[in-house]
């Protein structure tokens, strides 16, 4: 094969990678078939991350370079890098090596996407960057509520939506007037970048004294999505958690919660016993595991979807209280393929990952100050089984 | 009388163009001429039992947009 024009290539023309995927770079070997490389990092990109070389005689050796980005696929944001070439010497070839033009620096994105939608992508020939990501003309934020045009949030499930700036431009109107306009067009460097719809909302509330639950984000090319604000029920609790770009994401929950319990069993040991000169059973402490039966609010089959992500997630908490517990959450999986066309609400079955071998009563603010109402007013307390 | 999402196409939570036209009526509502709109948004931000008594006192316009979604927007 002949020596080709770039001796560094990546999966697509901007170097964008996401961190929880493969992240393949070509490089073209030496006369000797070695090709010889080195990641940097940092500040100026001088941080050495990684040197290692590969063999590929007479062809491009590719080699996946995720391992050393793994840390960053559960977590939204970006990080830039820079892979060249070598001698066996360890002197790098220099700007020479790369056509004029060219620059060996890549883009790392926390997050993935599924390996069904690489598929797909590789079939279309096109990259999840271009489709979503870097486009301003579609639903570029980093939720996974929904690729679609129309993203629906309950009220209670608010959180800011994320998304990368650089080169992006768009507006956001409300039904009648335009409320708001980035461009992040002269961006030189990319960064994460978020939305919270509902200070927008209440900006737009104390200037223009309307109340807007609809906001439409636009383009000079036309009408890239709309989020929508859906009114919810009630509820004092919320799953939040991590969706698979790494950015966070909230579910509610019902509040009937179902308490189960779970304890271990006695651990039994041996101790001497002087009145009897001989050896007894000791009893140890038992472990608690708290075990919470919810179920979701009321969800439609597209967003019974979106409960996927949550149970997929590394991180996911319990918001009760004004408190996250980290919890393990699984859900009954038949619920969640039904194809009723009916909104249906999703049981969650939520384990606390701190187990305790202690019980302390609940504690409350209340406690804390000295009673001054009357008495008639004061009640007992609730059994309130949430912490 | 506001509409509840039944079917898998979402409705927007109830909007409002006139909020000067609410807050009177909240007042009302709660028999108290001193609240401000700062109260009245932190009673439209969530969801309660309350609000939904609330908003059976308007009348809704309601839209859908492109078969995507319902809008509707409440006024007295």
């Amino acid at each position: 094969m002949p020596t080709p024009t770039y001796k560094i290539t990546f999966d697509n023309e901007q170097g964008y990678y996401l961190a929880g995927n493969p992240m393949t770079v070509g490089l073209w070997p030496d006369s000797a078939g070695s090709a010889r490389y080195r990641v940097y990092t940092g500040v100026g990109l001088t941080t050495l991350l990684f040197e290692g070389a590969i063999y590929s005689p007479g062809n491009w050796a590719n080699v996946d370079i995720s391992s050393l980005f793994a840390s960053y696929k559960n977590t939204a944001g970006v990080l830039q890098a820079k892979i060249v070439l070598v001698t066996d010497a360890g002197t790098e070839y220099g700007s020479v090596q790369y056509t004029e033009g060219f620059l060996p620096i890549f883009t790392v994105f926390g997050g993935a996407i599924s390996k069904l939608l690489i598929r797909r992508l590789a079939t279309l020939e096109a990259n999840i960057f271009d489709w979503k990501l870097k486009n301003s003309n579609t639903n570029f934020f980093l939720t996974t509520r929904t690729n679609d045009f129309v993203i629906c949030i309950p009220e209670n499930e608010l959180m800011p939506l994320y998304y990368y700036g650089k080169g992006m431009v768009f507006t956001i109107s409300t039904t009648n007037d335009e409320c708001k306009s980035y461009d992040f067009t002269a961006d030189a460097d990319e960064s994460l970048k978020s939305i919270d719809f509902e200070t927008l909302r209440t900006e737009v509330a104390e200037d223009t004294a309307i109340w807007i639950n609809e906001f439409r984000i636009t383009t000079t090319d036309g009408w890239s999505c709309t989020v929508l604000i859906t009114e919810a029920e009630p509820s004092d609790y919320a799953i939040k958690f991590r969706n698979s770009w790494g950015a966070w994401e909230k579910l509610s929950i019902h509040d009937n919660a179902r308490y189960l319990p779970t304890f271990s069993e006695s651990e039994l040991t041996e101790k001497y016993d002087a009145v009897i000169q001989g050896l007894t059973t000791a009893n140890e402490r038992k472990t608690l595991q708290n075990i919470y039966q919810f179920v979701t609010s009321y969800k439609t089959q597209a967003e019974r979807m979106f409960v996927i992500d949550m149970l997929l997630s590394a991180e996911t908490y319990i918001v009760a209280n004004n408190t996250e517990y980290e919890v393990i959450v699984t859900a009954n999986s038949t619920q969640l393929a039904a194809t009723t066309g009916e909104p249906m609400n999703v049981d969650l079955t939520l384990t606390l990952v701190d187990s305790d071998t202690v019980f302390s009563a609940i504690l409350s603010e209340i406690d804390f100050n000295p009673l001054t109402t009357s008495d008639s007013t004061i009640t007992t307390d609730e059994a309130n089984i949430l912490i | 009388m506001i509409i509840k999402e039944t079917t898998n196409t979402p409705v927007c939570s109830p909007q409002f163009s006139d909020l000067t036209e609410v807050l009177s009526a909240y007042r009302t509502f709660k028999d108290n001429d001193a609240l401000q709109m700062s109260h009245l948004l932190a009673f439209l931000k969530l969801p309660s039992t309350e609000r939904t008594e609330f908003y059976s006192l308007f009348t809704a316009e309601v839209v859908v947009i492109s078969n995507r979604y319902t809008r509707q927007t409440l006024s007295l």
